[in-house]
């Protein structure tokens, strides 16, 4: 990581505004982050209650789910990512019947990473509801709280601290991705270009620099990111801690 | 308040857990529910607090049958095994909780509330430890605010599972006693589920005994122990030590032993035989009664404990005065001075 400043130092200041922060870089940083953003918020969302059924209910196949939340981990990124777009395509099964176009756009990377990223959130948020068990609940119920009130006030509370880490994972693994990204994307610069792509871009030039320059900006950008959810968790944890 | 449970029955996937349960808890009572585990005496206390509900039977608080409530308007103090603290929340904000959740019509203002908790507080024993979180509390301090948590919302039942089942045994028995006062000065219908016998004779007003789902006697700690009415309650308590044994006209015969019977009385034929450690005489070897072989002999209390081996290689725990003759290894005959025994 490094190698990462100490080659981006060698380019001037002037040369890194060109490259790191250019209207292009720039829209494509909004792109990775926002996308990651927004991903990471959907699979909390969605994670949650997955991790919630695989908990607290026993169905018949729920081995099978539990395997399939996995998934994302094992499959190649760009097999993930060449059947997305295939899927979302419109042509695809699921792109033919949707209302708004998701492949070649920006919408399509949040596909791609909420793909990517849900077994993030699911499987830090799984042990922790686990651990709760059912008689926080129960204790909540004897004391007269309604199940909305139990929800708000004892189980989220309590489990905010693992949400925020799978959110922060899932994040951080959307803002890197690239394999699955790129084929659903289109790629079109201003429009559906990640930072990724851009990195790639500029080795395939040759400009080893202007890809340090874009690498360290992402780095600087993510590092602060993941610090300040880092530092609210610290701060989450020191009051439950002994 | 009376509590009445009649006829219930729990069926889970696997197994029974309660068949047929009637008991009826009186006004102020503080009542134990005893029985080894599996025994269904947890299940029965959830049902009274409304958190599983039966298959068959009534559940009545002072009359109203309230079976088919849930726990939230049943107006139950549950205090749970692992104590159920909400850790993200200070001690106050803990006992707070079931004022808080009130609907805005019934809730106490802030400083009303404020000022219940640090009643509570004191009542617990834990005066300025209300903006502590529970992480930062002992175990016997949890059960404290897990407890006052509980009386928070002026329960008109108290139940506890296992309210001593995770401390060390020091602290267990002060914590008993606190309790056994803070019942008394409450004088709330209290009921607590245990598998540590001691800790029922001793803190309870009335035991129920529970074995597979049913009830086998309910009675004071005092006709428990020395008046066991079944065979079970006669084995679960006291340590006894049981035999195969013959009654006939009113009498038993144990190991050659003819003694009159303790117990019930009851038809003749074939039965078990109970007899606790301290209801053994040692003899020397040769008289009629059990020969055994002393294995092990230790004066660490205000009897002796002779561990013996009988002819069939049965343990047999004997409480001897402490100036007790037999050595490690000395033959003897056990002779039960007073036995208990029922129809097999």
């Amino acid at each position: 990581m490094s190698a990462i400043f100490i080659k981006t130092a060698g380019l001037g200041p002037h040369a890194f505004v060109a490259v790191a922060l250019s209207k292009r870089a720039l829209s494509a940083y909004r792109l990775s982050f926002g996308a990651a953003a927004l991903a990471a918020a959907i699979n909390s969302v969605f994670g949650l209650l997955v991790a919630w059924v695989l908990v607290r209910y026993d169905f018949a196949g729920k081995r099978v789910v539990s395997a399939l939340v996995d998934l994302p981990f094992a499959l190649p990124t760009a097999v993930a990512g060449i059947a997305l777009t295939a899927l979302y395509a419109p042509t695809g099964w699921i792109g033919a019947w949707l209302p708004v176009k998701v492949a070649f756009e920006p919408l399509g990377v949040v596909v791609a990473l909420t793909f990517i990223g849900l077994p993030f959130v699911v499987r830090t948020i799984e042990p922790v509801l686990a651990d709760l068990g059912t008689d926080v609940e129960e204790a909540a119920a004897s004391l007269g709280a309604g199940r909305a009130q139990t929800v708000v006030r004892v189980v989220l509370p309590a489990i905010l601290p693992a949400l925020a880490t799978g959110f922060a994972l899932a994040f951080a693994r959307g803002v890197g991705e690239y394999g699955s990204v790129i084929f659903i994307a289109g790629n079109l610069p201003y429009r559906s270009e990640i930072a990724p792509l851009l990195i790639v871009q500029q080795l395939e030039q040759y400009n080893y620099r202007g890809a340090t320059a874009i690498a360290a900006t992402m780095l600087a950008a993510s590092f602060a990111v993941l610090l300040a959810i880092n530092l609210l968790q610290a701060w989450d944890r020191r009051k439950m801690a002994a | 308040m009376t509590v009445s449970v009649t006829g219930l029955t729990k069926r889970f996937s696997d197994h029974t857990a309660l068949d047929g349960v009637g008991l009826d808890v009186r006004p102020a009572e503080f009542l134990a529910l005893l029985g080894p585990s599996g025994s269904g005496k947890t299940t029965l206390l959830r049902i009274i607090g409304g958190l599983d509900f039966p298959d068959a039977g009534t559940v009545t608080f002072a009359g109203e049958n309230v079976a088919g409530r849930p726990a939230r308007d049943r107006r139950v103090g549950f205090v749970f095994q692992n104590y159920a603290l909400f850790r993200h929340m200070r001690v106050a904000d803990n006992i707070a909780f079931g004022l808080t959740v009130k609907p805005r019509r019934e809730r106490p203002d802030a400083r009303t509330i404020a000022a219940r908790v640090d009643e509570l507080l004191a009542l617990v024993q834990l005066p300025g430890l209300g903006r502590r979180y529970p992480a930062q509390l002992s175990g016997g301090q949890r059960q404290r605010v897990a407890l006052a948590r509980a009386l928070a919302v002026d329960p008109s039942v108290l139940l506890l599972d296992e309210p001593f089942g995770a401390l060390d045994a020091k602290v267990r028995n002060d914590l008993r006693r606190w309790l056994r006062g803070v019942h008394e000065t409450m004088g709330l219908t209290s009921i607590f589920v245990t598998h540590d016998q001691d800790e029922a004779l001793d803190l309870a007003d009335r035991v129920a005994v529970m074995n597979a789902g049913r009830i086998e006697q309910v009675d004071t700690p005092d006709a428990v122990y020395n008046r066991p009415a079944t065979a079970f309650v006669a084995d679960f308590i006291g340590n006894a030590c049981r035999f195969d044994a013959r009654l006939a006209g009113g009498g038993v015969d144990v190991a050659g032993v003819r003694l009159s019977n303790s117990g019930p009385a009851c038809a003749d034929g074939p039965g078990v035989a109970f007899v606790r450690p301290h209801e053994f005489a040692i003899l020397p070897a040769g008289a009629p009664g059990l020969a055994a072989t002393v294995r092990r002999v230790a004066h660490t209390g205000s009897r002796a404990g002779v561990e013996c081996v009988l002819a069939d290689g049965r343990i047999v725990d004997v409480s001897a005065p402490l100036d007790v003759a037999a050595g490690m290894g000395d033959a003897v005959t056990l002779v039960p001075t007073t036995v208990r025994a029922y129809p097999a």
